[in-house]
């Protein structure tokens, strides 16, 4: 945690509205990105994150600190999914206005047209194939892969311990895994991206 | 395309990087002889490159000012009760009241114990009051004031045993005011001592353990040229107001001073200890 987000934590802790909003704004795509993949729809994913931010406002004055404020936003934004599937007794699988957004890739200039465009369909599938997974198993794979959490920051957030979040997340990828190659469109990627990032030869 | 049995619980970890260095060399060198072993990291490591970014998060317009507007109709943060402040210090008062009367007892009678005995039994102490109800508490506290007066006759080896076993002893420090008042009632007047160490008593009427308060860098220290500090056996205890705990950080972080402290918990006192002599 740095200083000034400790400055803007001790503020926002005595009231202080505009403190918070910065706080908002440092963690708004952390939140986003994990409540959209938690709920089945945009609008629900930002009313989650809305919950988990008030959550916040409400439990500020017993944050203490044990963990990073960031986990701790991470847990809120964990429950305030939870709480608004099991209130609209929603399943997240099925059609999803998340699927367009999904498809709206960035545009990488180091990856040719087709190659970008590759890129946006696996990630389309990722998603899609991700809404199949149970909740349990599409949390931690969001959190270990979106937000790149280490298992110990995963099993913080959720309050599991280490060996749990290693089988979940080790079920979850085999899952996806399964989905995207029954999908039939999954396949190997451009070298470049299968290589190297864990010094796997 | 099945993965092998003996490597299935350690690819995950291998992709995420949470393997040891021997570990991680094993599947590495697995990896170069297994196509099957190899496809499944491959195929994680093709998943991961299509994930979307935190940063790729597209973010509603003006979605931090709608929360900021529900803001309006929920009260501002509560600050914790009192007595949830308190407890959370409990345990720490526990170990230092017991340690307090095991280390005044002891050296007032010029007698040597171990230090084991005495320092298991604040161990004791902090998961036994949690376990504690008030009744119990305030009954238990005055047995204490009674068994203090009664043990003047004890030798220093029962008074060992009194304290590691004792479970009226260990119940005293129930909240923190009453495990200090209590403790220099009981040990200053019952046993009529005058050669307590200075620093016990300080620390006493502060009422704050210094194994529980906030360790603070030694840079910190041409900050806190405003405050007396109480002098322990483990360095300078300071008592800072929540306003001047405050001060005190932003003064550090100004001064680039790195100190893992955490913001201020509550407008209840803060304990800074500045170890060394």
């Amino acid at each position: 945690m740095d200083l000034q987000e400790q400055a803007l934590l001790s503020k926002a802790r005595r009231g202080d509205r505009a403190a918070f909003g910065e706080l908002i704004v440092r963690y708004q795509k952390q939140v986003l990105a994990l409540t959209r993949r938690m709920c089945p729809t945009a609008e629900d994913a930002e009313e989650a994150a809305q919950e988990a931010f008030l959550a916040a406002w409400q439990g500020l004055p017993s944050f203490r600190g044990e963990a990073s404020f960031s986990t701790w936003l991470y847990r809120l934004s964990s429950n305030a999914c939870v709480d608004l599937l099991r209130r609209e007794s929603r399943r997240p699988a099925g059609p999803s206005l998340n699927d367009e957004e999904a498809r709206l890739d960035l545009p990488d200039s180091a990856l040719s047209p087709e190659a970008q465009a590759e890129r946006a369909e696996l990630r389309a599938q990722v998603e899609a194939g991700l809404r199949a997974l149970s909740p349990e198993h599409r949390q931690v794979l969001v959190l270990r892969e979106v937000h790149q959490l280490s298992y110990e920051e995963i099993a913080s957030v959720l309050s599991l311990d280490v060996g749990t979040v290693k089988s979940r997340i080790s079920r979850a990828r085999g899952s996806l895994r399964k989905i995207l190659l029954a999908s039939g469109n999954f396949s190997a990627p451009a070298p470049s991206k299968r290589t190297g990032k864990e010094g796997c030869k | 395309m099945n993965i092998c049995t003996n490597y299935a619980a350690l690819l995950d970890a291998y992709v995420d990087g949470e393997l040891a260095a021997g570990e991680a060399e094993r599947v590495r060198t697995h990896l170069e002889t297994c196509p099957d072993c190899r496809a499944y990291v491959d195929d994680a490591l093709a998943i991961r490159a299509a994930f979307p970014t935190v940063e790729e998060t597209p973010v509603p317009e003006g979605f931090a000012e709608s929360i900021l507007a529900r803001l309006g109709d929920a009260p501002a943060p509560q600050k914790k009760p009192r007595r949830q402040y308190w407890s959370a210090l409990a345990p720490l008062a526990a170990c230092f009241a017991v340690v307090l009367i095991a280390g005044s007892l002891v050296r007032n009678r010029g007698a040597s114990v171990g230090s084991t005995s005495s320092s298991a039994a604040p161990a004791a102490a902090s998961a036994e009051t949690y376990s504690m109800d008030a009744t119990q508490e305030s009954e238990a506290a005055a047995e204490v004031s009674a068994a203090g007066a009664a043990q003047e006759p004890a030798t220093p080896a029962e008074e060992a045993e009194d304290l590691s076993g004792g479970s009226q002893l260990m119940a005293i420090a129930s909240t923190p005011e009453s495990a200090a008042l209590d403790l220099s009632g009981t040990s200053a007047a019952e046993e009529g001592r005058d050669n307590s160490s200075p620093s016990q008593n300080r620390a006493a009427s502060a009422k704050a353990p210094a194994d529980g308060a906030l360790l603070l860098p030694q840079a910190a220290e041409p900050f806190l040229s405003d405050y007396e500090p109480t002098v322990t056996e483990d360095g300078r205890l300071y008592t800072l107001t929540a306003e001047g705990y405050d001060r005190l950080l932003s003064a550090l972080a100004e001064a680039g001073i790195e100190a893992e402290l955490p913001s201020p918990l509550s407008e209840e006192p803060v304990y800074l200890l500045l170890p060394g002599a």
